[in-house]
């Protein structure tokens, strides 16, 4: 073997491990615990401090956590400038980068740009049309709910229908809150249909709430679309027309939990003449995983032969909350959206895909490494070789790495609780409940409310 | 090899001397240009021109001309945005302002909140001001006509394709007897494709 050629395989392999490796260092770790906190002041600041950590190939990911930590801190202006900038990135990002696409095939699936999720981009109209309702702008908070029509007809346009994410019933049901608000309850009620129709097939599996069919009931009613409201009552006897006197609509809207978090699920077999290496963990933490892959990648260099599998999977962040209500109300929360079981159904869905594709590469890597260390060996001698191959094992053992990126900044599920109030300034007691009932968190908020109209708050809640 | 490696530090030398730049440069106001196929500036004053001209130029004009012998007064009233699109009505309303003003038929009484603002100016000169610079109260020009509106938006998307179709609809209602008097509107129609990949 040459000494270029030697020169060049060491380069190969480092520059290799470099371009692959994403080192976020303690960021996520830090950033949850502020979100457990529920300190996102901090949260928002150590976001904005570190867009580096995310690079240029994650801005999406990047504006879709700021966007939701400036949401949950209040900043709402602000949020909907970051959430504005994912927007365009996620329709930039239709176009998709072929060198990276190829490059992935001999790295990992971290080497292509973060393109965003269907479901992301529909939460992002989501959070929007809350951040401007709060600024009480509800005709801007209208047009997120046109974005996520749109959304959602494009979806179902480009894949026949077949899509796995294509519409969200509660997406549909909160943009027909946010049209009812607004004054557009033709629009409201079609939402509202759609919403009915779409939570029996959402992939989050969550049922339909008795609120939204109530509400659909009384958008009938205030069009004197009497006919349909009688029909919804034969089917739904439950429904009842609203009427508030002296009364406004508090709509609280639950942030509950954090999301699952995204893990490194891998799987190495090293051997060589005398002995046989296996493992199988999973990284959970930010400081472990850089001790494991070191840890991996010295085992492959000291081996003969080295394959190693990494997959995704979602390891949910615990919480006790399970439910809220206010104090002296008979009114419960109902859970509107789950959040984490979409995303985990989300990822299931495309993992005989990812699994298929990390088989296929990591075979492919072996191969060609094994392929080319046995040329040199047999051309350069037998020491040349090995240590050829050993660089070979310690780089394919690094670059193996599961694409774990995703949202962190957004919750568990989100529950929603309505009730009637009497108008005026009012200061509820909110009362968090664990599985059996018990309370195990409360908070004091200022509400205003205003006759006949809806007043949406958001509050988050996590409690381990 | 050498040469292969030299060329390979040179490519890569190239590709992040051009990642880094950004480049600013001065336009005209009035060129066209569009990013990414949503409302903008062009579309704006296009509309704004096109709908006055029409406005002016229609029977209610020279009616009034000849009741009045004099230009009439219009307040913009809202434009509402129903479109998919955050547009910014405020530099709409002020695009059709000016294409009114310019053309020299009507004159503009100020809005709500600019009447606001004045009135609040004119009781702070009568405590504070000079006297015979001090400016009366109840000498405000009303207004003969409302003109106002809405933007509205159909979009059609499939794959790369997007096809977006703006209505703008504006009309000109009688202050003293709510009677429309013109109604105009105009259409853009936008064709967007992206490429499903690049390099």
């Amino acid at each position: 073997m040459t000494k270029t050629k030697f020169i060049f395989y060491v380069c190969f392999s480092v520059s290799v491990f470099f371009l692959s490796s994403c080192a976020t260092g303690r960021y996520y770790s830090q950033l949850r615990t502020s979100i457990e906190k529920e300190d996102y002041a901090q949260a928002l600041t150590l976001a904005e401090n570190s867009q580096s950590k995310y690079g240029d190939k994650n801005l999406f990911l990047y504006y879709i956590d700021i966007g939701m930590l400036a949401h949950l801190n209040g900043s709402y202006e602000q949020s909907n400038s970051y959430f504005e900038q994912a927007k365009q990135l996620y329709l930039e990002n239709y176009t998709k980068s072929i060198s990276a696409g190829l490059f992935s095939l001999f790295t990992n699936d971290n080497a292509v740009p973060y393109y965003g999720l269907p479901y992301e981009a529909a939460y992002i109209n989501v959070f929007c049309s809350l951040n401007y309702i709060m600024q009480g702008k509800n005709n801007e908070a209208v047009v997120e709910a046109r974005q996520a029509d749109n959304l959602f007809k494009k979806l179902q346009a480009d894949s026949q229908g077949k899509a796995f994410y294509q519409d969200d019933g509660f997406v549909r049901y909160f943009m027909g809150l946010v049209y009812e608000n607004a004054g557009y309850i033709n629009d409201a009620i079609i939402s509202y249909k759609l919403a009915l129709k779409t939570y029996p097939k959402s992939i989050s599996k969550t049922n339909a709430p008795r609120d939204l069919i109530n509400s659909l009931y009384n958008s009938y009613l205030a069009l004197s679309m009497t006919s349909e409201a009688q029909n919804l009552k034969q089917e739904y006897p439950f429904v009842e027309k609203t009427n508030l006197k002296n009364e406004g609509e508090l709509i609280i809207i639950n942030y509950n939990g954090i999301a699952p978090e995204k893990t490194d699920y891998f799987l190495q077999m090293s051997f060589d003449r005398a002995w046989f290496y296996y493992k199988n963990a999973e990284i959970t933490d930010e400081d472990k995983e850089q001790a494991d892959r070191i840890a991996s990648a010295t085992i492959a260099g000291f081996s003969k032969d080295v394959i190693k599998f990494s997959f995704p999977k979602f390891v949910r962040i615990p919480n006790s909350i399970v439910s809220f209500s206010i104090k002296g109300s008979s009114e419960k929360s109902f859970t509107a959206q789950d959040m984490a079981t979409m995303m985990e159904n989300y990822l299931s869905h495309y993992n005989t895909t990812i699994y298929a594709r990390t088989i296929a590469r990591a075979v492919g890597r072996y191969l060609i490494a094994k392929q080319i260390s046995n040329n040199v060996e047999k051309n350069s001698g037998e020491q040349t070789g090995s240590i050829v191959n050993a660089l070979f094992n310690v780089a394919n053992s690094l670059i193996e790495k599961a694409d774990t990126r995703s949202w962190h900044s957004i919750p568990e599920n989100i529950n929603i609780l309505r009730t009637a109030m009497n108008t005026g300034e009012q200061e509820i007691t909110v009362n968090f409940y664990d599985k059996n009932s018990n309370i195990i968190k409360t908070k004091n908020i200022k509400v205003q409310i205003t006759e006949n109209k809806k007043t949406f708050i958001a509050v988050s809640s996590i409690e381990k | 090899m050498k040469k292969l490696l030299m060329f390979v530090c040179l490519l890569s030398c190239g590709l992040f001397l051009f990642s880094c730049s950004t480049k600013v440069t001065r336009v005209d106001v009035d060129e066209q240009i569009d990013l990414s196929g949503n409302w903008n500036d062009t579309d704006s004053k296009l509309v704004a021109d096109e709908m006055i001209n029409d406005s002016i130029s229609r029977p209610w004009y020279d009616n009034f001309l000849k009741a009045t012998q004099k230009n009439p007064r219009i307040i913009v009233g809202t434009v509402v945005n129903k479109s998919d699109e955050h547009i910014n009505t405020e530099t709409f309303v002020n695009d059709l302002q000016r294409a009114l003003l310019n053309s020299g038929k009507a004159t503009f009484v100020a809005s709500k909140e600019q009447r606001d603002e004045i009135r609040e100016e004119r009781t702070d000169q009568a405590q504070f001001a000079a006297k015979p610079t001090v400016k009366q109260f109840g000498k405000e020009t009303g207004a003969d006509y409302m003109l106002r509106g809405q933007i509205n938006t159909i979009t059609d998307s499939l794959s790369g394709k997007t096809v977006k179709y703006y209505q703008v609809e504006l009309e000109l209602v009688s202050i003293e007897t709510n009677e429309k008097v013109w109604i105009g509107q105009k259409k853009i129609k936008k064709y967007v494709a992206k490429s499903k990949y690049k390099a």
